[in-house]
């Protein structure tokens, strides 16, 4: 008997407690009483699908990478700005140089010449070793780099070296061309060439899929399939500051200061562990119980609360993303638009009616920024200041929309858009405000809670003018396969920029590129003739520069700007380019994204990049 | 009798095999029904990374093709590596996660099983008492409220404001990560079997052997547990075989809110990321567990209640 009422009592008792008491969460005693000196715990995310450098493609896992590994170059925080400063490398030299780089003819392969083309070349440090202590040497570099970027691996990212020469051609056969433009000099000089010198080559030295691997490692390990080598830490030999002590898959990746990375001495942090979980509610009480110090996310409902009660830890960085909405310019819906031009008039009307500023403060509430441009706040611009500052049709930095921030502002929007409907010929009855013929559409999501809640404010608000908009709301991946067949009308998007350059964000709307989600220069488009760019860079439109189709406006500015080595010319390029861009209407921006994060006010040191890289080994726990 | 048993055993293992095999089936046809594929992503790869790592995997082979290798590597237990883990083996993946939500279920099951019996029988030798009636709310409501509140109900109480157990195992050694877990995931099953245990016992307290028991002058505990339990605990093995090899498979909900890597969560991140490999793998691991326990709970249906017809 005994036994049996303690049992009861037990059992009862939890229940009592589990159901009369309501998730108190007032305890902020918070940091570190049980952490080790120099140590921290952080949670960004859920497993990385790899840490193997030529294999990651996620934001998380780079950010492993840029602890465990490094690049020729690396970030670091002078004051309060991001510099690239040599990692490896002890030196890297250009100079102008023939550079003969294979281009696809059809099926076939032509070798083109650029005789203005640049050799980098690379002097690595002398002694750098690899965590194992061997050597790094220049093969290491040349081995890296044809694996990272060559068919065989098949990595997400192999498109990054398609700036060497060689790069599309090894990416698409690297059979019959077994490497990039890349040579050897010794054992710690290499060189590399590049048809057109572009200004971001030092960023893509330190993104780390140009992160070195060791060949004897990968060799021995990746018999049977890519990147079994990083899934061990017995056997994820590296070469950054720190070096992998522990990977419990699933639950926790512990890094150790690795004594062979040749700036050992400047890193502060012993040991880093990341937590691996993506759920916000599991990652803030473990924040709040003083079990993490840093977590890169929090649940979106509580963001004004923790604003609140964590002020000195609650962090709204700025990231270059942006949150918009595309439209299939194939669609079959806006049919009384009779045609491209008129089609374009109604995508911009409806942009018009979006009220950013609401979604930003009610909904979104992470400091993001009302967005009326589709090249994100954030990169950088040859002028001075961000390419935002320089965007627009008059390059004032007024964009492409009025931001509506202002109650007036929005209003001018509405009556814009509502005399844009107009002039297409949608019946507008003046009585009830409302458009009384504007067709249906399907507004296509991802399933998640924002972007629900973003889709009911854009169904809800349209509907005020009489618009009917439903919700469909499909899983990341048919999601993604629809939006990228184009069997969609309308669909929430967005981008994150791999590097501060507006190609990062421009290129993807080609009528090649895989991502071109709003089928621009495909099907009916094709043929539709009506874009005018200024393709001689001479600031205005000439009269050969009109009714152009989307493969001779677009394409040709973003070939042109692959090609342009001034600086300043090939700014203005891509500027044009997203004039022609916005001009279509189908791009519909909402807010350009930020990157909220929670550190504990003890720790310091810590720096994040736009990129959405977040650097810990200068951390100093006091 | 035992050749009949063994006959019995013979004839379900067989069925088993059979249902194995047809769940793998179906899972391979409903995977390739299902739009979108391992390789899309947001940044889209290009033809040719997708044309070879289609190669790579086997997935440029008429689906027929496919189809046939699936089912040789389900009958020997290798699916392979995993899509969205790079480099690392189905096998591994699920075995690695699977001891942790088996050494959870298993203290989870049990403590249900315990805790439920005792507190059915309790209530049900009070019936219409207060402890009854207590009982009875308490268990309608844990049945009744999602896990996830209730997960984080504790996890914050217990954990986050009380400081008694950590929040998540990173960087804990010992058993008390896994003790929330545990409580959380006995909930549901300790409530049912509570439950099924008050009802069947207040059945066999009416029974007339029960009465015959009393009339001879037993004792009344060795009467409950004698007579009264053996009969009244024939529902809750039943339950028992599919429940537990429902709890040692892992519940998304409470893997996520504890952060403990248990096998739940591969179940739905398999689906999402269309994993083949990884879906294939967890639903045959579900499909065997499946088929044993309730086997095994049949079996154990007939020697508890030899009354029980094998037909």
């Amino acid at each position: 008997m005994k036994f049996r009422k303690n049992s009861l009592f037990v059992a009862t008792s939890t229940l009592v407690l589990a159901l009369t008491a309501c998730g108190g969460n007032n305890s902020s005693k918070s940091s570190g009483n049980n952490q080790e000196a120099k140590a921290l715990t952080v949670c960004l995310a859920s497993e990385p699908d790899s840490l193997d450098p030529a294999l990651n493609s996620a934001v998380d896992g780079a950010t492993m990478l840029v602890h465990l590994d490094s690049g020729l170059y690396r970030y670091q925080k002078k004051g309060d700005k991001l510099e690239l400063t040599y990692d490896l490398a002890e030196k890297i030299e250009k100079a102008t140089a023939e550079v003969i780089d294979h281009e696809p003819d059809g099926d076939n392969w032509k070798e083109v010449k650029y005789s203005n083309g640049t050799r980098y070349t690379v002097k690595l440090r002398e002694g750098i070793k690899w965590s194992d202590g061997s050597a790094i040497k220049a093969d290491d570099f040349i081995y890296s780099w044809n694996r990272a970027s060559g068919s065989s691996l098949g990595g997400d990212y192999c498109y990054m070296f398609e700036q060497i020469a060689d790069g599309v051609a090894h990416e698409n056969d690297d059979a019959k061309f077994p490497s990039l433009a890349m040579k050897k000099v010794d054992d710690r000089t290499f060189t590399f060439d590049v048809m057109v010198d572009v200004p971001f080559m030092d960023q893509l030295l330190a993104f780390p899929t140009y992160f070195p691997v060791q060949k004897a490692t990968v060799d021995a390990n990746d018999t049977a399939d890519n990147g079994k080598w990083a899934t061990d830490p017995k056997t994820y030999i590296s070469c950054g500051a720190y070096k992998m002590e522990a990977w419990e898959h699933n639950s926790s990746i512990t890094l150790v200061k690795n004594p062979n990375y040749w700036d050992a001495a400047n890193i502060k942090l012993d040991k880093i562990t990341f937590a691996l979980s993506d759920n916000d509610n599991a990652m803030l009480a473990s924040y709040k119980s003083g079990q993490y110090q840093m977590i890169d996310s929090v649940p979106n409902d509580q963001i004004d609360a923790l604003k609140e009660a964590y002020k000195n830890e609650f962090v709204i960085a700025g990231q270059m993303g942006t949150y918009y909405i595309s439209f299939n310019v194939n669609s079959a819906v806006f049919t009384k638009a009779a045609d491209e031009a008129a089609r374009a008039k109604v995508r911009k009307a409806l942009g018009l009616f979006i009220d950013r500023e609401y979604i930003v403060k009610e909904i979104g509430k992470a400091g993001q920024i009302p967005a009326n441009a589709f090249v994100s706040a954030g990169l950088s611009d040859p002028a001075g200041g961000e390419f935002v500052d320089h965007n627009g049709p008059k390059r004032d930095g007024a964009g492409y929309y009025n931001k509506g921030e202002t109650d007036a502002a929005y209003d001018a929007n509405v009556a814009e858009g509502i005399n844009l409907l107009k002039e297409v010929g949608y019946n507008y009855d003046a009585n009830s405000k409302k458009f009384t013929d504007f067709p249906a559409f399907k507004y296509l999501y991802n399933t998640n809670s924002g972007h629900q809640a973003i889709a009911e404010n854009v169904r809800d608000t349209l509907a005020r003018y009489g618009i009917t908009v439903t919700l469909e709301n499909q899983d990341w991946s048919t999601f993604l396969q629809t939006r990228k067949q184009g069997n969609y009308d309308v669909a929430r998007n967005g981008w994150v920029a791999d590097y501060d350059d507006p190609s990062s964000y421009l290129t993807m709307w080609t009528t090649v590129s895989g991502n071109n989600d709003c089928q621009f220069g495909k099907g009916a488009h094709k043929d539709a003739a009506i874009y005018e760019a200024d393709l001689n860079n001479n600031g205005q439109i000439d009269a050969n520069e009109k009714n152009l189709t989307w493969a001779q406006s677009y394409d040709v500015l973003m070939a042109n700007a692959a090609k342009e080595t001034n600086a300043a010319k090939r700014f203005q390029i891509l500027h044009a380019a997203e004039d022609v861009l916005m001009s279509t209407g189908a791009i519909c921006p909402i807010y350009y994204y930020t990157d909220i994060y929670m550190l504990k006010s003890n720790v310091e040191g810590f720096f994040s990049s736009p990129l959405g890289y977040k650097f810990f080994m200068y951390c100093d726990v006091k | 009798m035992n050749k009949k048993l063994w006959g019995y055993i013979l004839k379900r293992v067989l069925l088993g095999i059979l249902t194995y095999l047809l769940v793998v089936t179906v899972t391979f046809w409903v995977m390739q029904l299902v739009p979108g594929g391992p390789w899309t992503r947001e940044k889209a790869l290009s033809e040719v990374t997708i044309e070879i790592l289609n190669k790579r995997y086997g997935l440029d082979q008429p689906l027929f093709i496919q189809y046939l290798r699936y089912l040789g590597r389900a009958i020997i237990f290798d699916f392979g590596v995993s899509y969205k883990h790079k480099g690392v083996e189905v096998t591994k993946i699920i075995f690695d996660a699977f001891r942790i939500s088996l050494s959870v279920g298993i203290c989870a099951a049990f403590l249900a099983l315990i805790v439920g019996v005792a507190l059915g029988t309790y209530a049900a030798t009070h019936q219409n008492k207060f402890f009854d009636r207590f009982i009875m709310v308490v268990t309608t409501a844990s049945v009744a409220v999602p896990s996830f509140v209730i997960s984080l109900v504790l996890l914050y109480i217990f954990a986050v404001n009380l400081h008694w157990v950590p929040t998540s195992p990173v960087g804990i050694k010992g058993i008390t990560p896994f003790i929330l877990p545990v409580i959380a995931a006995s909930l549901y099953p300790t409530a049912y079997i509570t439950r099924l245990t008050r009802s069947s016992t207040l059945d066999v307290l009416g029974q007339d052997f029960m009465r015959t028991a009393k009339a001879k002058g037993l004792a009344p505990r060795r009467i409950l547990i004698k007579h009264g339990l053996r009969n009244s605990i024939t529902p809750v093995v039943t339950y028992f075989g599919p429940m537990f090899a429902s709890i040692i498979t892992g519940s998304l909900v409470i893997e996520t809110v504890f952060q403990l890597p248990g096998v739940g969560t591969h179940f739905i991140d398999s689906m999402t990321n269309r994993d083949y490999p990884l879906i294939m793998g967890t639903t045959c691991l579900l499909a065997l567990l499946l088929i044993f326990f309730t086997l095994v709970s049949d079996v154990t249906y007939i020697l508890v209640n030899p009354r029980v017809d094998f037909d």
